[in-house]
């Protein structure tokens, strides 16, 4: 038991000496996760709309496709970008091995099929007059999509939440397409892993505090948006 | 354009198992009542009309009130004013249904009559020149319905209007055509009056039952009773109604009594004198027209009939009891 104690009193110590390194590392975590979080959004609720109106030939597919990508593991999309990015590779020219971009492809591949099919779930999952009522009400396209959003926001934002979740504690992917580079491609994973197999544990404690940290502001943040009253809107 | 809106060939699903090929038109200031008993297949009619329905196109020149008004999270007023170009228009609409002091207040705080109210201002107070409303007195108190009537009849004076219900006061108070329809198919269209006066067989009858549909015009009025003046008479009638005000009037064919003779005393305070102008089988009753000061039918037993010895072109009088006189809309 003394050693937990030791080990957690070394990492709180380690944070007080907060260096430029932890700083990089929580910079570029934050970066990276937010980025992809931010872009999945962007894309995945419009396109979640979209799949939740239309009724086309193949639409259960493309929801099989959604829910599959939901739990694929990160290490095999990892290893897939990192083919699509490697030299000789088809994106080989934009030389973007073992880079932030890379983790960024491949954090938001990660987190688009969670936003969409949570966002579906949720959009699916409002009460059935809602959708004939916005139907009646014929408003223009952006209008009925903000209004869907609006009216399925708690599901949306656990969707968007879910997905940064994902996202921020992953860690096969971004080693594997970013190589875990002190100072260039090192997040807070990552050098958690680093930082564990060298048996620098009040290190990788600090890490995970930082890293738990985050995730407690960031979804508190969503929480609260998802309680946000809409009245004066 | 042209003076009527025409539907043609409304099928769903597209097996037809629902509605197969029903062909329906309303003039362009013609009120037309859908009605028929639940699951006749009314609310997919008017969904595929309305363009809501799978399969179906929208169309962008109707306001189209559902059978279950949803307001969204946020206030009443930024409800009433979704897709509204017009507040004062909305909030004028919203004043006459009586919720303007409702319109700040969190849509969830509502009740559902306050809904039914919103959704329906926001419904009526555009341009549109269809108006489908889907049970439009669907949450409204019982006591409150001749006055949204009145109000629902005011918004849409000069539009086409098609509605769904399966209450006959409600189909009596709103429109002037009834398409009765019974498991997907339409078994009878005519006036309201005549449809609810001469129902096309037993089945329909059993829907609407047999009742005489009368408008008139409230005259003058002492505490709650009221002279109607309804074509070239006047029937007393109990009404909050105020004067000039026109009122749609209901009475039960099976509450008329029927007299070979001028009936001497009475408790009817309305004693109309005609002439038998049919007598029809309807089912075990027998159903007798008179034309006259006023045109009703009234319903009775063949033993009631051969006892009055009445035949076509016989004088009769109807007496009707002002309690059987029921006051459905006023306009």
């Amino acid at each position: 038991m003394s050693f937990i104690l030791d080990v957690l009193g070394d990492g709180f110590s380690y944070l007080g000496n907060f260096g430029g390194e932890l700083r990089e590392i929580i910079v570029l975590t934050l970066l990276v996760s937010l980025t992809a979080t931010v872009i999945a959004t962007v894309l995945g609720v419009p396109s979640a709309l979209a799949l939740a109106e239309a009724r086309f030939r193949g639409r259960g597919v493309v929801m099989t496709l959604v829910n599959v990508g939901m739990g694929i593991p990160p290490v095999l999309a990892g290893l897939f970008v990192l083919l699509l990015v490697w030299g000789s590779g088809p994106l080989g020219s934009l030389d973007l091995v073992f880079t932030p971009v890379a983790m960024i492809i491949v954090q938001t591949l990660l987190a688009l099929p969670i936003v969409i099919g949570l966002t579906v779930a949720a959009v699916s999952g409002l009460a059935p007059g809602a959708r004939e009522q916005l139907a009646a009400l014929r408003l223009r396209r952006f209008d009925r999509s903000r209004l869907l959003v609006l009216e399925a926001r708690a599901g949306v934002i656990a969707a968007v939440a879910a997905a940064f979740g994902r996202v921020v504690s992953e860690v096969g992917a971004v080693l594997i397409v970013g190589g875990n580079i002190a100072g260039e491609t090192r997040v807070l994973t990552t050098a958690i892993v680093q930082e564990s197999r060298q048996a620098r544990f009040g290190a990788a404690i600090a890490l995970g505090i930082v890293l738990l940290t985050i995730s407690i502001v960031v979804n508190g943040t969503l929480t609260w948006l998802q309680g946000w009253d809409s009245d004066d809107v | 354009m042209s003076d009527r809106f025409t539907f043609d060939g409304l099928t769903y699903p597209r097996d037809g198992s629902v509605l197969d090929g029903i062909n329906l038109s309303v003039g362009t200031s013609e009120r037309v009542v859908i009605f028929g008993p639940n699951g006749a297949g009314k609310t997919t009619l008017l969904r595929l009309v309305a363009g809501t329905a799978v399969g179906s196109s929208a169309r962008a020149d109707c306001a189209y009130l559902p059978q279950t008004p949803y307001l969204f999270r946020g206030s009443a007023r930024k409800n009433l004013l979704l897709g509204r170009d017009d507040p004062d228009r909305a909030v004028a609409a919203a004043g006459v249904l009586g919720v303007e002091d409702r319109l700040d207040d969190s849509s969830a705080r509502l009740s559902g009559g306050e809904r039914q109210r919103v959704a329906l201002a926001r419904v009526l107070c555009g341009d549109e020149p269809l108006v489908l409303l889907d049970e439009p007195l669907g949450a409204i108190d019982a006591r409150d319905r001749a006055s949204v009537t009145g109000v629902i009849r005011e918004l849409t004076t000069g539009r086409a209007v098609l509605l769904v219900t399966h209450e006959v006061d409600t189909a009596a108070a709103l429109a002037d055509t009834m398409v009765v329809m019974d498991r997907g198919r339409i078994v009878q269209r005519g006036t309201v009056p005549s449809v609810l006066a001469m129902p096309a067989d037993e089945s329909v009858a059993a829907m609407v039952g047999i009742s005489n549909i009368l408008h008139g015009r409230v005259v003058s009025r002492v505490g709650p009773l009221a002279h109607v003046e309804v074509g070239a008479t006047v029937m007393v009638v109990v009404t909050d109604a105020e004067p000039s005000r026109p009122v749609v009037l209901k009475v039960d064919a099976s509450s008329i009594s029927v007299y070979a003779a001028p009936p001497s005393v009475a408790s009817h305070r309305n004693v109309y004198r005609g002439v038998v102008s049919g007598i029809v089988s309807r089912g075990p009753l027998l159903e007798v027209s008179m034309v006259g000061e006023i045109d009703l039918a009234a319903l009775l037993t063949q033993g009631a009939l051969d006892a009055l010895d009445l035949s076509v072109g016989a004088d009769v009088w109807f007496g009707v009891k002002t309690a059987a006189i029921g006051v459905v809309g006023v306009g």
